[in-house]
């Protein structure tokens, strides 16, 4: 079997964005979605920044009977359900009450379950008040919570599961499902994933310094991606979801389709030749960028777009050079490369399919979104690439084929090619 | 049996009744899986809802006798009459 995949439906809830209307506008006018986080201050964290959705919870009424709703605390399900079922929708599929559907399957990854929730619940068992947890603590620290809520409500028949590979989780989960449709063991997967919005995880990257301290009063300039005054990236949250589907079942129900996913790489630099739990190894990055374009059998010189990881750390310099070299593009020759997070801040596990999305709304739409905060670019940077190749502004363009990759702690990697249907 | 106590218990099974005109005809004999089909596992929120209302402890053989809305209300009747 050897099927093509296509993109035939998107839902997001982001910071800057909660739902595809919403997050289209967002990323055209180069809106940000990182605020000032009052609980973050409170906690006496050093950074006081946060892209968290401005997310209506009514919208979830819809898909949930009240018994379910009413324990729900679990903001990463929450963002989950809501940008599935969007995707869902947007795809012009239907909501089938009665029978079960075999042929799609669902995997929804997330770094960690909330950790807010996590800790009510450990604090009413440290006072001796597990039995007040309620039916449904247990589904909401599963690690598959957001996917078992998500098969549940649509009546999944395939594969329901999550992945959790850090901040690559998003683009795995989404090469994972190309890979089942491709291999013929599903016509239709729901990928993607969700992150919580949790002060409580963010403690633990404050912690470690790896989140910026020095624009707590200036929360839309905080995310830097390749600037010079880079400081450390802002924590996220939300949740992005494709439908991913056989090309001819597709064409068959006449559905919309957004593009084609080509092929792509997940690997790992394996802690080794530089590479730790939290930094990459740079050859590790290099060969995935290499087997992606290998796998998807496109030329380097046809990329119009790539969209990057680029964090605003130390890092964004190194994963510049690595595009240049398995392009084999330099200066005035590299294509556009924009950078989701100035906008979103890092939506950690989330951030693979929230970018996803993005990377497929610029294909369809025709455009190269702004990316935000490097007027100063990083020297290293410019001295591989044309600083042009960075709009500060929207770019309107057609889009034939687009590379977009991430990274995780634990020194993983994934990278993923999508085209247009008529490149 | 109390009017006022099948009209507070039927409040706390509402949100767990999905069939909604279900609620209407509730009696004391009105089964909570047989009749409103209310999902096995919100029976323990039931009872957390119920505890919160009436300042009251359903102990662990309490929940072997929760079947039909008259049973909830005679345990709820008892605790109470304890108190």
């Amino acid at each position: 079997m050897n099927k093509r995949v296509v993109i035939t439906g998107l839902g997001v809830v982001a910071p800057n964005g909660s739902n595809i209307p919403a997050f289209l506008s967002a990323i055209q006018k180069g809106e940000s979605g990182v605020r000032f986080n009052s609980e973050m201050h409170a906690l006496k964290l050093g950074c006081n920044v946060s892209g968290i959705p401005l997310f209506d919870e009514t919208s979830l009424a819809a898909y949930l009977p009240e018994s379910k709703l009413k324990g729900l605390q679990s903001t990463n399900i929450k963002y989950g359900i809501a940008a599935a079922l969007e995707a869902w929708v947007d795809a012009g599929l239907t909501i089938n009450q009665e029978t079960t559907d075999y042929d799609t399957g669902c995997i929804i990854g997330s770094g960690s379950p909330d950790i807010t929730t996590l800790r009510w619940g450990i604090n009413l068992a440290d006072n001796f008040e597990s039995r007040k947890l309620g039916s449904s603590f247990v589904e909401q620290i599963m690690a598959s919570g957001p996917a078992a809520y998500i098969g549940g409500i649509l009546g999944l028949g395939n594969v329901v599961t999550s992945n959790s590979s850090a901040c690559s989780t998003g683009t795995e989960s989404i090469l994972t499902a190309y890979q089942k449709i491709k291999l013929g063991d599903a016509k239709r997967m729901i990928a993607g994933s969700c992150d919580p919005s949790s002060s409580y995880t963010w403690s633990a990257f404050d912690a470690i310094r790896v989140i910026t301290r020095k624009n707590n009063d200036n929360p839309t300039a905080a995310s830097r991606p390749m600037s010079a005054t880079a400081s450390g990236f802002v924590p996220g949250s939300g949740a992005g979801v494709l439908i991913l589907e056989e090309l001819e079942t597709a064409i068959q129900r006449g559905a919309k389709i957004y593009g084609e996913i080509l092929g792509g790489a997940v690997n790992s630099g394996g802690q080794r030749e530089g590479g730790t739990m939290t930094a990459p190894n740079s050859k590790g990055v290099l060969k995935c960028f290499e087997k992606a374009i290998e796998s998807s059998g496109i030329n380097p010189n046809d990329v119009d777009l790539i969209c990057g990881h680029l964090t605003s750390t130390f890092a964004d310099k190194v994963e510049i050079k690595n595009w240049a070299t398995a392009l084999g593009r330099y200066g005035k020759d590299f294509p556009h490369i924009n950078s989701l997070k100035s906008m979103t801040g890092h939506c950690l596990a989330a951030t693979g399919s929230i970018e996803t999305v993005a990377a497929v709304l610029q294909l369809h739409h025709h455009f190269v979104h702004p990316n935000l905060n490097c007027e100063d670019l990083h020297p290293e940077i410019a001295a591989t690439i044309d600083p042009a190749c960075i709009p500060m502004q929207i770019i309107k363009k057609p889009i034939k084929l687009v590379m977009k990759a991430n990274f995780g702690f634990g020194d993983v990697n994934s990278c993923i090619v999508i085209a247009a249907l008529d490149r | 049996m109390s009017a006022d106590l099948l009209h507070d218990f039927k409040e706390i099974l509402a949100p767990y009744v999905k069939e909604k005109d279900l609620l209407n005809a509730i009696t004391q004999d009105t089964h909570l899986s047989d009749d409103l089909h209310i999902n096995s596992s919100n029976v323990v929120d039931i009872v957390l809802d119920a505890e919160t209302k009436y300042n009251i402890v359903f102990e662990d053989d309490d929940f072997e006798k929760l079947g039909t809305v008259g049973s909830c209300i005679q345990i709820v009747q008892q605790k109470l009459a304890r108190k």
